[in-house]
Parts: C-alpha cells; structure tokens; sequence
C-alpha cells in the first residue's frame, strides 16, 4: 500500500521510557544531523527542523506524525503514549510546552475571589545544562551553532535521575499519562505487583482515558501497520501493559503487535523477596505475551535477568555502566532503533511488520531474541568484504536474558546492518576470482553470503541502511578511545576533548533454540515459589489455579523450542 | 557461639534474619543438631523479651494512649487541611507541581488524589472520603470533617478516663438515631426540573465560580433529564463530555445530539450536510492481511497479486452496498448519508464514499456506538449486508468544526435525543479539568436526586437539627453511653461551624444564632454564607442529596469507631526495617 505504514508506539513503565526517550532521540538526532551539515539554513519548525531537499531514507512519518498547534506552526511528534508513576517526569510537563506554554502562577486569574486563594507550589526541579541549551535555542529559534562544526558534547551521566533529564524529542500534549495513585521511587505503596497493573486497568478512568489516547491516533491513520509496546516486565507495569495488549488484540486484532518486555540492568532493593515478587511479575507478564501478542522479545542488559540481572554483557567497544539506566537504557534504544529499520525504510526491500513478525513466530514460537553488535566495527579505510572475512568472534552480543546466541542453533533470523554505504562494500583492487563475494553487488547481498556461510540452515532476511547510528549528545558517551569520530576502530586513541558522533551498527532479531533455555529457567525459578507466601499477589486478586494454568502455559511456549522442525 | 552472641546482642527479631542466621549456622556447622539447638535457644529468647512487656502494664497502657494519640493527630492534620474547602465560600486551592503544571480545586476528591499522604491513618480517611466519592459523587470535604470532629470530641472523654468502646457504644446509638432523625427531615420530590435545579446548584457553587457554575447547573439537569428513560436506572454514560480548548469557559454548552472528536479523513467529503441519514458500524473498511496470520507462500510475483486485488475486492464490496443503499434512500430526495464507523476506514474506501458525497468518520468510540443509537435512532450494524431503511439513524444536521489539529464532528437536531454531549470550554488544560471535574459530580448529584426521589435541606439546617435531637435523645439513654452520644452530637456541628468560619464569620456565635433559631421556629434552619444570618433553606433553594448524607451518617461513624478502638498500631514489611 502506498500511503501511510503507521506504527503507535506505547511505553509502559520507567525504564520502558528511559530505552524510549534514547530511541526517539537517536531518531530526532538523525533528522537533525543532515540539515545541519548539509543544509545549515533552511526553515525551522516549531518541532525541530527537517529537511525536504535531501529526504531521508528512514520514512519518518511511521512511527512519527505530523500536527498543527493552535497557532499554526507544524508539529512532528512520535506517535507515542506512555505511562509512568507520579513524580517521574521531572523538569517535563506533563503536556509539553510544545502546544501551551506554562502559565504564569497568577492567583488573580483564577476565578474565585483573591484573598480565597490558596497557591501550594512543590519546588521547581532544576534543570541540567542540556535541557537550558536545548530550551535557549528553541526560544532563541536560530542555530548558533556555525555550519559544519560538531554539536556539544555533554556528560550528563551524574545529572540524570529521569529519562525526561536527557530528552531531546518533544511529546505531543497527548503522549503523558501518570498514575496518580502510585508514586515513583516510594517505599510505603510500591507499584511492584503485576495485579496491580492489571486493576489499575480495570478502573473506568484509566481505561476510558488511555483507549481513548490509543484511538485517537489510529483514527488518523491512514494505513496502520501495527504497535510497538515497550513495558517494564518486573513490576506492576507488566500487568499494566498486558492488559493494554489484551485490549488492543480485542480492538485491533488484525494489526500486528511487537512486545519488547524489558529488564532493568540493576535493581534498587534486592532482597530475596523483592527479587521472588519479580520473578512472579515476569512469568505472569510473559504469559499473557505469549498469548495475545504477535512477537515479543525480551530485553535485558543483564545477562541473566531474573532474581539477579547477572553479569553485564560485554562489549568489545563499548565501556558503560551498567549500573546507570541511562548508559544501559541507550544500548538497548541503539538495538531497537538499528532493528525496526527492516520496515521503517522508504527505499529498497519494504516489509511490513507484520511479515516480520509472522516470519519469525513460526510455529508458536511467540518469543524471538533480540541482538546488537555496536559499534559495528570496521577500520577507517576498510571494506566490508575484508572485514567480514577477518571478523573473529561472533557479529553481535546477545540482549535478551538467559540466552546465548554463540554456537546457538538460530532457525530464522532478520538482520539490520546500517551506516555501511555501498562505497565500502569491496576494494576495486581486489582480485576476483580469489572470493565467491566479490560477486555481491549490495551489502544486503554480501551480508546474507556471509550469514549463510557462519550458520548452517539459517534463515535469514537481511537490510541494510546507508544512515548510521547518530550517537552525539544526549546519547551517553559510552564508547572506549578507540572508536573514532564516524564510529571506525582504530589502533589509535582518539582525541579527549571530542565524542562519538555517529557509528554503524548491526542488529538482529532472531529465533533460536535458546528461547527454550530461557523459558525452561524461567519455569524452573517460578516453581520453586510458592504463591501462597506472596500475599500482595493473593490479596490483589490472583488466584491460584490462574497461577498454576500461567506455569503450564509457559511449560507449554517452552516445548515449542524442543523439537526441530524446520521450515 | 561468637556467631550467636553478636546476632543477639543486635536484638535482631525479624524471621529474615533468624532465617539467615539459621542458614549461615547451618553452613559452617554441618552437623544439624547443634544447629537445631541454637535456633530453638534464640527464639527462647525472644518468648523471654516479649513476657518482659507482658508484666509491664505501663507500657503496654502507653503503647494504648499512643495508638489513640496518633489516630487523632493523623485525623486532625487532614481536617485540618480539607478544612477551607468547605461550602460556597471555601478557598481555591493551586497547585503548582515542580515542573510548572497548574492544577485549580476546591474539590475535596481531587484534593486528596493530588496530596501525597504518608500516614496510615490519613490515608484510612482519605480512602474513606474517595468512596464516598465513588458512591455519591459529593460529601469528600464533610466525610474529612467529621470523622476528624469525632475522634476530637471523644478524645475529651478518652483522656479523662473514658474507654472508648462505650463511646463507640454511644456512637452506635447516636447513628441509629440520626438516621431516624435523616428520614424526618427528609423532603420527597418529583423529579422536576426546578426542584433538580436547586440541589444541583447547591453542590456546583461549592465547587467552581457562581456565574459558571449557574451556566452549568442548568446544562447538568437538563443533560440528566434528557438521558433518562421512564423508570429505567439512569445511565450517566450516556452523557458524553467533551473538552474544547477554546474561547471561555462560560460558553460550555448543552449538545442535544453527539460530538465526536473526530472528523472526516478526506477532503472531498462534504463538511456540513442536512437531513442524514445516519449508518453507524462497527465494520472494517481497510484493507489489511488475512485475519489469519499463517505465513502465505506465493508461487510468483502474479499470484501474490492476484490475492492482494481479491482482498481489495473483498473490502471494495462492502463500501459499495453502502454506497447501493444510499442510492436507494437518498437519490432524487434532499437526504444525505453519514457513515460513522467503529473500525478503520482506509483511503481508498474513503475515495469511493467522498465521490458519492458521504460524510464518513472512522474509528469512532466504542461507546459512542450505543449512545448514536440513543441520539439519532437505529442500531449499530455488524455487518453491511442485508441493510435497511430502519437500521439507520437520522440527523437534521451533521458538520465539522476544526480547531488546530483537533477536528469535532457535531451530530445535532435530532428527533428525540436520548443521549446528549457537554461540550466544556475554556482558555487551557486546568480550566477544562476543573470544569469537568464539577460537571461530573453535578450530573450525580442530579441522578442522586432522582433515584432518591427525595432531598435534605442544605446550609447546615441539617446538621443543626441533628444537633437538637441528639441533645434530646441523649436523656433517654442511661449510662455512660449517652457521653458518646453527647461527642457525636457535637461533631456533627462541625459542618456549620466551618461553614461560618470559612464566610467570615464568627463560629460560636453562628452557632448559637442557629439553635436559637431553629428552637423557634422548630423546623430545620441553615446558615447565610452572606449574611451570616439564619435561614430557612428551602426559602432560597438549597438542599443536599440524601444519599450523601446517609453515606456521610454511615462511613464517618463506622470509620471513627474503629479508628477510636485502635490500641495498638503496628508496622509490619519492608518499611519496619527504615523506621
């Protein structure tokens, strides 16, 4: 279909929002950098700038939408909502200042006598250096920043306590939702049990407001392709989520859904306890996944996931903490981002997400493994003909928990390669009759030989993207010394004083036979609880042959990755 | 024995501990008797401490006036806040959040689900005060009041040696009695649209400004008369509210029809049509893949085609039936057709509706099905196949109205609407919400009174009543009891007494005034927020719902009792171990 291949994107849960704020900001940073170095003086928007002369080869306009503020300047926003806990936002309103701006706390504009005016302020939350820069050019609405240099680098690793502290992308007034019940952070009333989320769906208001958000963007769809629901599986917002999915599977049944359930990388209170309650909200959520989405694939920077997160997956170019949200959060945003190119581009091979969603869940195999290799590493100079043939190891690390793709036996697979252009694909020096890959003419083509050489009986559905990852500011600086300026790996050490402003990168999402490994370690974890000693789950109204049909089920998803039948 | 000594020097009782202990004894001893022994010592231990404070009645007695002396606290510090909210003449509170979002009430509801409250016992109120909210829609503010006005007044007779099961004795009985004295004074109406007036304008002006809240009156009686059907239960739903961010709020207004926030996708369609007949569905008009999710396998690139076109086909059949239907109904007369749709409505579909000059909107609200077919007529179809003239609905008038990005679609001048829309409008985000805040609860009210079929008279006249009888009861009774039932008597007043403090006035003496008054002429009397002078409040219209009284007789006694009966409070869980 020709017009329009919208995708709704909701995120449940904070750090759900932390990977999506990192997302949407590598996105934005995309649009932003070409009118920067290529085109320094054209329009701005009230949004942000664009550029019509040089089009993109991501179609921004799947999972972004254009709008009008009630003064006439043209908006572009994510076709987002999300949900998150009183007193997450921080310095961000709740509906942006993108269509009101803040009022003025003037009592005498309130209509009730003066003297009857009780003004209660909370202190007003300090922003950081990025948000006073970012804000200043909007007001002041020219770039100072001189045509061609590179955009500041901030360190915003100690400043950041909520994802709206490193935002850069600006929320249509529609995109907030907070509950108001539960508070952020809080130790007397926690929001950590699934039926939590679940009830809180259950009332009217909540309900009424958030299906009522959700269609309100689908009616302006043209041609929707589907959703993509971030939500924080470990706490109440997986039932919160799921219940949201279950709504969305009865009033949008034939659109695709893509589930990306995530895990922090560290938790803030790990007692036994807290770590069983977890390991219940995950089962739970992971339960009504498998039943009402079309794909979901689990993301942790931990490896293990549960009970403890386990040890951080390594990198080879990449030095994070992974005790901080943020640094965790962008890695994950980098996969996703490099990941859905396969249906976001406007040229070459179009997919729709539903043929990758049903593509990779053959068989009832609902669950699929996410992968990154970041940065995709190649010399400055290199071509990716000598790369691939001098890579040791494997292309890419592992992000779902208890999984390991090394040595895995991977039945389907669908691989992104971005910001490798067709100029580096080989050397015309080389010899051509000394390599089959010579032949390859794309790298779609050279990627899918080399896949189809390291693997045996893989299918795989590969694209590849001119446009690399755009990694300056706020995307943390989390790359080691020797990653260059482009994103190329040197022997040398590249100069302090400048960041990482792009990088290629390679993502994959593939189904493989240690989906099973991890279902099995989930099973076998849950077992070994007992429902009965868990008494927010029982008093907030699970009961337990529900429970004990939830275990079968997942035993049930798990027998799905035993036996092999190939396609 | 090391290990041991220093855990219990720690006084450490909690079972994670012990647990953790035991294990870790368990660990560098293997031999699991020893083990054993130790832990049956350590718990020995703990049954020694706890007899220690089982001969010591002091503090245990302590521990009892504590538990009392942090419930009353708790219920003051809320009352104490909710306090300047009450009545016509109550403060406006603002609240400004950190980042700069203004949210404007004086609606004790909102109040409460805006403040963090840490406090158990406040939180036990509060919660109280929400499902009052959720019963009646009114009373939060009073809820507060009077249960923090009951433990105060018992805490009198408690700290002169009262126990407080006989005040809760006496709070029984003085309940009993107020609800007798609730059905004496009660006043059956006929649901009329005056009588509704007056209840309706009584809650309004407690919440929003009196010119607005005039403005509003009128639109929830008629919106609620509007909705009901004989003697059916009345389905609040049924109203739909839709918010307008646009010129002031006093031109909310009345919708004798539906406004959808939503409008046509196509710019052909026409934007204003007379005399529609109106289709509305919940059929898919897009193309989109197979409902089955089975991987297709295409031979050739001819073939895939092929099932794409039959696809398009299939959903091109369903717009053109009706399209035929409109051709039937609508050709050589002046009658227009609308099509308004649950599901999605693709471009092309939108094409082929635009060309025959249908007005068609997708995605319509779920609910909005049910009420189209209250407003206009007709049922909501499943299917387009076998469409007749009596499955649609008709509308004099059917336009769009856009507004920035946000498009409405205005269904109005039907025959007999049976479901109507508020439109509220106002200059920005808080106005809107606090308008729609008291809209909500004054449509309760106004379905309160017609379910009841009865109302209590308002200003105070009712509590002051409550006073004089309690008072006159309390003599009946024998026993320490009637103590209980002289607080209850008391506490009751605190609603006119806030009344007047919140005017201006000054308390006693109102008070007084009051009792005078009403001892006079022997019918309920209530206060002037004015003038400060006593009044009859049926003379100037004011009454409350009766429901919410009995809900407020009810909750607030139940809630105080308990909380009076309180003597010991315990912390169990996580938030023990941080104090």
């Amino acid at each position: 279909m020709a017009a329009g291949r919208e995708i709704v994107t909701l995120q449940f849960g904070c750090y759900s929002n932390f990977i999506g704020a990192h997302w949407w900001n590598l996105q934005v940073s995309v649009m932003f950098c070409r009118s920067l170095t290529l085109l320094p003086n054209n329009k701005q928007e009230a949004g942000f700038e664009y550029n019509a002369d040089n089009p993109s080869e991501i179609n921004h306009d799947v999972l972004f939408r254009e709008g009008v503020t009630s003064k006439g300047h043209v908006t572009f926003t994510p076709r987002l909502l999300l949900v998150d806990l009183k007193g997450s936002l921080g310095h961000l309103r709740q509906e942006g200042d993108l269509y009101n701006h803040p009022e003025d706390v003037n009592p005498n504009k309130v209509q009730w006598p003066v003297e009857k005016v009780d003004v209660l302020c909370t202190p007003t939350v300090e922003k950081n250096e990025f948000i006073n820069d970012l804000e200043s050019e909007e007001n002041v609405m020219v770039n100072t920043e001189a045509p061609g240099s590179l955009p500041k680098v901030y360190n915003l690793d100690s400043v950041t306590n909520v994802w709206a502290d490193y935002l850069r992308t600006r929320y249509h007034p529609r995109t907030v939702s907070i509950i108001n019940e539960y508070e952020h952070n809080s130790d007397t009333k926690p929001f950590d049990v699934f039926n939590q989320g679940a009830n809180l769906w259950k009332t009217e208001q909540f309900q009424d407001d958030f299906t009522d958000r959700i269609r309100m963007y689908a009616e302006e769809c043209d041609n929707m392709q589907g959703f993509h629901i971030l939500l924080d599986g470990s706490d109440g917002f997986a039932g919160l989520g799921t219940s949201a999915l279950e709504y969305l599977e009865d009033e949008y049944s034939t659109k695709s859904k893509l589930v990306f359930p995530t895990i922090p990388s560290e938790f803030s209170n790990t007692t036994t306890f807290q770590d069983s309650v977890r390991l219940l909200n995950l089962a739970l959520g992971f339960h009504s996944l498998a039943e009402h989405s079309s794909l979901f694939v689990p993301l942790c920077m931990g490896s293990s996931g549960w009970r403890q997160p386990g040890v951080p997956r390594d990198f080879p170019h990449l030095r994070y903490n992974s005790s901080l949200a943020y640094h965790s959060s962008a890695v994950l945003a980098a996969a996703l981002d490099t990941a859905t190119l396969r249906y976001r581009l406007k040229t070459g091979m179009r997919t729709s997400l539903s043929e990758m969603t049903d593509s990779l869940s053959r068989l009832g195999r609902r669950v699929a493994v996410a992968s990154l290799g970041l940065p995709f590493a190649m010399e400055y100079d290199a071509y990716l003909l000598d790369t691939l043939e001098q890579w040791e190891g494997p292309l890419w690390q592992t992000l779902s928990p208890n999984c390991n793709l090394e040595n895995d036996r991977i039945w389907i697979q669908s691989v992104v390669l971005r910001g490798v252009p067709k100029l580096r694909l080989k050397s015309v020096q080389m010899q051509q009759d000394r390599n089959p890959a010579y032949t390859c003419t794309s790298v779609q083509e050279m990627l899918s030989l080399f896949l189809t050489c390291c693997s045996y009986a893989t299918a795989s559905h590969v694209t590849s993207a001119d446009s690399p990852c755009n990694v300056s500011s706020p995307f943390p600086q989390i790359f080691s010394e020797f990653v260059g300026l482009d994103g190329s790996v040197s022997t040398q050490k590249r100069p302090g004083n400048i960041g990482v402003y792009s990088v290629p990168a390679i993502a994959g999402l593939h189904s493989c036979r240690s989906v099973g490994d991890m279902l099995a370690a989930l099973n076998m974890e849950v077992r070994k609880l007992q429902l009965k000693r868990f008494h927010c789950f029982c008093n907030s109204g699970l009961e337990e042959d529900e429970y004990e049909e939830c275990l079968n089920h997942l035993a049930l998803l798990r027998e799905c990755y035993n036996e092999e039948f190939d396609v | 024995m090391n290990t041991y000594r220093c855990q219990s020097d720690q006084l450490c009782y909690d079972a994670e501990v012990i647990c953790a202990l035991y294990n870790q004894l368990r660990k560098s001893y293997p031999v699991a008797l020893v083990c054993i022994v130790w832990y049956r010592s350590l718990r020995k231990e703990i049954r020694k401490m706890s007899a220690i404070s089982l001969l010591n009645p002091k503090a245990e007695f302590a521990r009892a006036a504590q538990a009392l002396a942090i419930n009353i606290t708790a219920a003051k510090g809320i009352q104490d806040v909710m306090r300047t909210n009450l009545g016509p003449k109550g403060t406006m509170k603002m609240l400004v959040s950190g980042s700069g979002d203004i949210k404007i009430t004086k609606d004790g509801n909102v109040l409460l689900h805006e403040m963090q409250i840490q406090h158990p016992t406040a939180s036990l109120i509060a919660r109280a005060s929400t499902a009052q909210d959720d019963m009646t829609g009114d009373g939060t503010t009073s809820t507060v009041l009077v249960i923090g006005e009951l433990l105060k007044q018992a805490d009198l007779y408690i700290s002169e040696g009262l126990h407080p099961r006989i005040i809760t004795e006496g709070f029984d009985k003085a309940r009993a009695k107020t609800l007798e004295v609730l059905e004496k004074l009660k006043i059956k109406i006929e649901p009329t649209r005056e009588n509704l007036l007056d209840v309706a304008r009584t809650s309004l002006r407690t919440k929003i400004h009196p010119q607005l809240a005039d403005v509003l009156t009128d639109i929830c009686v008629d919106a609620v008369l509007a909705v009901r059907q004989g003697d059916k239960q009345i389905d609040l739903h049924m109203v739909e509210i839709i918010e307008m961010q646009h010129k002031t709020s006093t031109e909310t207004s009345l919708v004798r029809g539906l406004v959808l926030d939503h409008g046509s996708r196509h710019p052909d369609m026409p934007k204003r049509v007379e005399n529609a007949y109106i289709l509305t569905c919940n059929v898919s008009m897009e193309y989109e893949k197979s409902e089955v999710t089975a991987g297709f396998f295409y031979k050739s690139a001819e073939e895939r085609e092929k099932l794409v076109s039959s696809e398009r086909d299939f959903i091109e059949k369903r717009v053109q039936k009706v399209i035929d239907l409109k051709n039937k109904l609508c050709n050589n007369t002046d009658k227009r057709f609308v099509v308004i749709n649950q599901k999605g409505i693709d471009p092309m579909s939108l094409d082929m509706l635009a060309k025959e000059g249908i007005l068609a909107v997708r995605r319509a609200k779920r609910r909005n099905m049910e009420r189209l077919a209250l407003a206009c007529g007709g049922t909501a179809m499943n299917c387009v196949d076998d469409l007749t003239e009596e499955h649609l609905g008709f509308a004099g008038l059917v336009y769009e109205h856009v507004l920035g990005e946000s498009k409405y679609t205005f269904v109005e001048e039907c025959k007999f609407p049976q479901s109507v829309t508020i439109l509220i409008k106002g200059p920005n985000q808080h106005t809107l919400t606090q308008i729609k805040d008291a809209i909500r609860d004054g449509l309760r009210t106004v379905k309160n009174a017609i379910d009841d079929g009865c109302l209590v008279p308002g200003a105070g006249a009712f509590e002051v009543a409550v006073n004089q009888e309690l008072l006159q009861y309390k003599n009946e009774v024998r026993g320490k009891a009637r103590l209980g039932i002289q607080a209850y008597a008391e506490a009751f007043l605190v609603i006119p007494k806030t009344l007047a403090a919140n005017s201006g006035f000054d308390a006693q003496d109102t008070i007084v005034k009051l009792q005078e008054e009403a001892q006079l002429l022997g019918e309920p009397v209530g206060l002037d927020v004015n003038s400060g002078e006593a009044i009859r409040p049926a003379d100037v219209g004011i009454y409350d719902n009766y429901i919410v009284k009995k809900q407020i007789i009810n909750s607030c006694s139940v809630i105080a009792s308990n909380l009076l009966l309180v003597d010991e409070i315990m912390r169990a869980g996580m938030s023990s171990l941080k104090g």
